[in-house]
């Protein structure tokens, strides 16, 4: 009985071993394959039932947010009406100079199926089929960086979140109410795990407050340009540091939903 | 054996629930890990097939992360002899024993698995 158990122990772990190293990728993906109409069932309804306990909990101070939503949109029309004069001016600047225009992303939608409990990874629907490579970053619809391809299997992505403690990249801080002309003030985005970020390397001097907006920048080109990536938060100025010490709450957190979408034309350079 | 094959596919189920439902109801960006939850209670009652249905517990949960297979298994399958090491030494279930060892296990397997992903 005993040599029995033996055996099977070393059945199991030669087992292992030998998928291990030839048969990963292709088990986990017959695995997410069988039980994906499962996970995305459950997304969709912790999605639902965290939007309304959010709703529930958050129903007192609702009217007060709606007077101060109403009074930024007020402020929004007037900077939009700001901004559409602007962008006629710099088309027409464009098309003077003989710029080529921008191209805009190419997307492939992606459906968020799970997260790990240990480490910032998501798991989304569509893989290597579909044309998904190492090192892509995922977006949400309102352009909002979530993170970037870190495996790819046949039929599904693993996603490294922008708060893992592996990411890190450079991003631009600009004021929430940008009235006057202002330093341009950049920085690196160092995740944290469990979903925080910390904004590293900005120095004393420059002026940043709770709540300026934080983007992405392509200067280490490890995402596009112009990517919203969260606000300013937990500001701690040290009279022995170089640098600030602050933190961003990223925007993703509120708006992991289950569609996603990869940009094609896009590879960070670490994977090129 | 019939109903270790039960339990090995209530394991599954909350393997999927933990990963794509309790996300969305994170505290601090964190997610409760209720497999290791239900391997604690398998080994602290004394569970028969303790030992296997932690191994297999970890293998599942390994399916469902970027692991190689058999990591979590491993990790749980030390905690769970650990646990029933510790129990002929604690005779008496009290509640200090138990917040004790339960969070024992929780440091335990969040150190060990930390350290194997940086490493990987």
């Amino acid at each position: 009985m005993k040599i029995n158990k033996v055996v099977l122990i070393i059945i199991i772990i030669l087992l292992l071993i030998f998928i291990n190293k030839f048969f990963l990728d292709s088990t986990k993906n017959s695995f997410y394959n069988i039980t994906s109409p499962v996970q995305s069932f459950f997304w969709r309804i912790g999605d639902s039932s965290s939007n309304f306990l959010q709703s529930f909990l958050e129903a007192k101070s609702l009217k007060k947010d709606n007077q101060e939503i109403l009074k930024q949109n007020q402020n929004f029309l007037v900077d939009i009406q700001e901004i559409r004069n602007l962008k006629k001016e710099n088309q027409e600047l464009k098309q003077v100079l003989d710029f080529e225009l921008n191209k805009e992303f190419e997307l492939i939608l992606v459906e968020s199926m799970s997260r790990e409990t240990n480490g910032d990874f998501i798991l989304v629907s569509g893989g290597a089929e579909i044309g998904i490579l190492k090192g892509m970053p995922v977006i949400t619809k309102e352009k909002v960086i979530v993170g970037s391809i870190d495996k790819v299997y046949k039929d599904f992505s693993r996603v490294l979140l922008i708060s893992n403690k592996e990411s890190n990249f450079d991003v631009e801080i600009q004021k929430r109410d940008n009235d006057e002309e202002v330093d341009e003030i950049y920085g690196l985005a160092q995740g944290k795990g469990n979903l925080k970020i910390d904004l590293e390397l900005v120095p004393q001097e420059k002026d940043i407050t709770e709540g300026d907006i934080v983007f992405t920048t392509i200067l280490a080109g490890v995402f596009p340009k112009g990517l919203l990536v969260g606000e300013v938060k937990n500001l701690k100025n040290s009279d022995v540091s170089t640098f600030q010490e602050v933190e961003i709450e990223p925007y993703f957190k509120n708006n992991l939903s289950e569609i996603l979408f990869v940009i094609k034309n896009f590879i960070s350079k670490e994977e090129i | 054996m019939k109903r270790d094959l039960i339990l090995i596919l209530l394991i599954y189920f909350l393997v999927l629930f933990q990963q794509s439902f309790l996300p969305h109801f994170e505290v601090y960006g964190m997610i409760p890990n209720l497999v290791l939850v239900l391997v604690f209670i398998f080994n602290i009652s004394d569970h028969k097939s303790g030992l296997a249905l932690s191994f297999f517990a970890g293998l599942i949960l390994d399916i469902y992360s970027g692991m190689p297979l058999g990591v979590s298994g491993l990790l749980f399958l030390i905690m769970a002899i650990l646990i029933k090491k510790s129990l002929k030494f604690f005779q008496k279930l009290n509640i200090f024993y138990l917040i004790a060892m339960f969070s024992f296990c929780l440091i335990f397997y969040n150190i060990l698995l930390n350290l194997i992903q940086t490493k990987l």
